[in-house]
């Protein structure tokens, strides 16, 4: 649609405006984040300062920053295998989650028969089955990347068939009375309408998928950020304690953020984009 | 280029339904939805199924689409020809994809059928420009006001020119104006692709407008109370003699006076 005061405003000044938008828009979005996070530092730093706590006890942000500067190849690498073990833990737990739950959407004696054992996994206490799968599985990748998927496996799982059964009523039925077979059904209409509901079940689970996994490199292993915290715990090192924290704090935050824009882009039809992408437009 | 037509001209082909005694009775519900009903459709006609809101019209129609099985009696399906048995649904909801555009929720019915990608964008296009909607068919269905959105729903059921139409009540969410014009959209379109049409509604005047035969039904469980002819010309207008005595009739009929 054209600009209703195209005609009014010179272009180069159309541009200008629009520029400042997008500042405002960026301010909008980013600067709540941004302060509460700066607040609590710089509140954390002058307490710890004043009350002259030692750096084992809770160290100072500063110490912290300064921990990370120090050996940041450490925490990268370590990161990046805690990061990797957590996506395939994500991939499998979450993947045969949706598969598995479009069977139950389909069949719903498969959703009594199969729900009770989802549910008996969810409640098992990962700390307690962890010993039990590094000593099958060993001190590598596999216990790690099954616990992620013990995780993640639930909510997605809710989520799919929940989903894949939430549909347009007059939709299924034009559908229907097309002809459509159930496949096709599942690929026009289903797995569409499930999205929204996939992407924030895939929120929750990429957080799971990082607790998961720090929890199984906590039990055992020979790498990994989990491992990396353990130690510096043992050691008494709290920076590196909290260094390891905040660097899975990053990797959550990259996770999630990378989901959102992706359900920015693929859910641009859906309530919740369009409301807020309305927000955004008044805000501007 | 020669702008030719691809979708053949239809000389009032398809099928009709015959409903031989239908009843039907939800599952777990103690009351019937629908009486006893027998029905028969002529080629090509235009049916209005005319009754009070909860009489079980819309089940009726359900029944006729294939989406309920009748719980007693029989829904013969009689085929006219070799043209295609499709069936055009269109429900007071538009039932638009969303995150499809118009023209790839026109094609939908098409694609169904088969890979035969550009022919159907083709002729989705130009089921699109019939009705009115060529400029925005790279639009989504939330940019739409409600009247375009039943346009594009209507575009849909037709542009697999189906034999036979469905439609529970299409106009119901819709202001007047923009009721009365699609109205004589889906004569004009009704006119060129000329399927057999059934349709719902509670409004008498839009079923007087439009059929060549009004059924009307009794308060739940649906039974037929009575039937109207209509031979007068279109477009009518409620001001005419002719369609002002029908519309009289038709109330009296809702009324069980007549």
């Amino acid at each position: 649609m054209a600009a209703p005061d195209s005609g009014v405003s010179p272009p180069p000044l159309r541009g200008r405006v629009r520029e400042g938008g997008k500042r405002l828009r960026l301010f909008h979005e980013a600067g709540p984040t941004f302060f509460l996070l700066a607040s609590i530092i710089l509140l954390w730093e002058l307490a710890v300062w004043l009350a002259g706590w030692p750096s084992y006890l809770l160290p100072r942000p500063s110490t912290v920053l300064l921990r990370i500067a120090a050996d940041p190849g450490f925490l990268l690498g370590q990161g990046a295998v805690t990061l990797a073990e957590a996506l395939a833990g994500l991939a499998l737990g979450a993947g045969s989650a949706f598969i598995i739950g479009s069977a139950m959407a389909h069949w719903r004696p498969l959703e009594r028969a199969l729900l009770p054992l989802a549910i008996i996994v969810k409640v098992t206490p990962v700390v307690a089955i962890a010993p039990l799968l590094i000593l099958w599985f060993g001190f590598g990748a596999a216990p790690k990347i099954i616990i992620a998927a013990i995780l993640t496996f639930f909510p997605m799982l809710v989520a799919a068939v929940s989903g894949l059964r939430s549909v347009d009523p007059t939709a299924y039925d034009v559908l229907r009375t097309l002809g459509a077979s159930a496949r096709q059904i599942f690929i026009v209409l289903r797995v569409p309408s499930a999205l929204p509901m996939l992407l924030g079940a895939a929120k929750v689970c990429a957080t799971l998928s990082i607790i998961g996994t720090v929890v199984a490199e906590w039990v055992g292993a020979d790498r990994g950020l989990g491992r990396a915290i353990l130690l510096a715990n043992t050691n008494l090192d709290t920076p590196a304690v909290f260094a390891g924290v905040l660097t899975l704090g990053l990797m959550g935050i990259l996770l999630v953020g990378a989901l959102t824009v992706i359900e920015r882009r693929v859910l641009f039809w859906h309530e919740s984009q369009l409301s807020q992408a309305a927000e955004r437009e008044a805000t501007s | 280029m020669i702008a030719a037509d691809p979708l053949p001209r239809a000389t009032g082909a398809g099928r009709v339904p015959a409903l031989r005694d239908v009843a039907y009775t939800y599952p777990g519900s103690p009351l019937a939805a629908v009486g006893s009903i027998d029905l028969d459709v002529a080629l090509g006609e235009f049916v209005c199924l005319l009754g009070p809101s909860g009489c079980g019209k819309t089940t009726l129609l359900r029944l006729v689409a294939g989406l309920l099985r009748p719980s007693g009696g029989q829904i013969e399906e009689l085929r006219a020809d070799g043209r295609a048995a499709t069936v055009g649904w269109m429900a007071q909801r538009d039932g638009l994809l969303p995150w499809r555009t118009v023209l790839n929720n026109v094609t939908l019915p098409l694609q169904l059928d088969g890979p035969r990608r550009g022919k159907a964008r083709d002729r989705a296009l130009l089921m699109l420009g019939r009705v009115g909607l060529a400029e925005v068919a790279a639009s989504y269905p939330h940019q739409l006001s409600g009247g375009m959105r039943q346009r594009a729903a209507l575009a849909r059921a037709l542009v697999s020119e189906p034999g036979l139409l469905l439609l529970d009540e299409p106009f119901a969410y819709l202001d007047e104006l923009t009721r009365d014009e699609l109205g004589d959209e889906l004569i004009r379109l009704w006119g060129e692709q000329r399927p057999t049409v059934i349709m719902v509604t509670h409004s008498v005047l839009e079923a007087i407008r439009l059929a060549d035969r009004v059924i009307v039904l009794s308060p739940g469980p649906a039974r037929v109370v009575g039937e109207i002819q209509l031979s007068i010309q279109r477009p009518r207008r409620e001001t005419e003699p002719d369609v002002a005595a029908r519309l009289a009739l038709a109330r009296e009929m809702l009324r069980g006076r007549a």
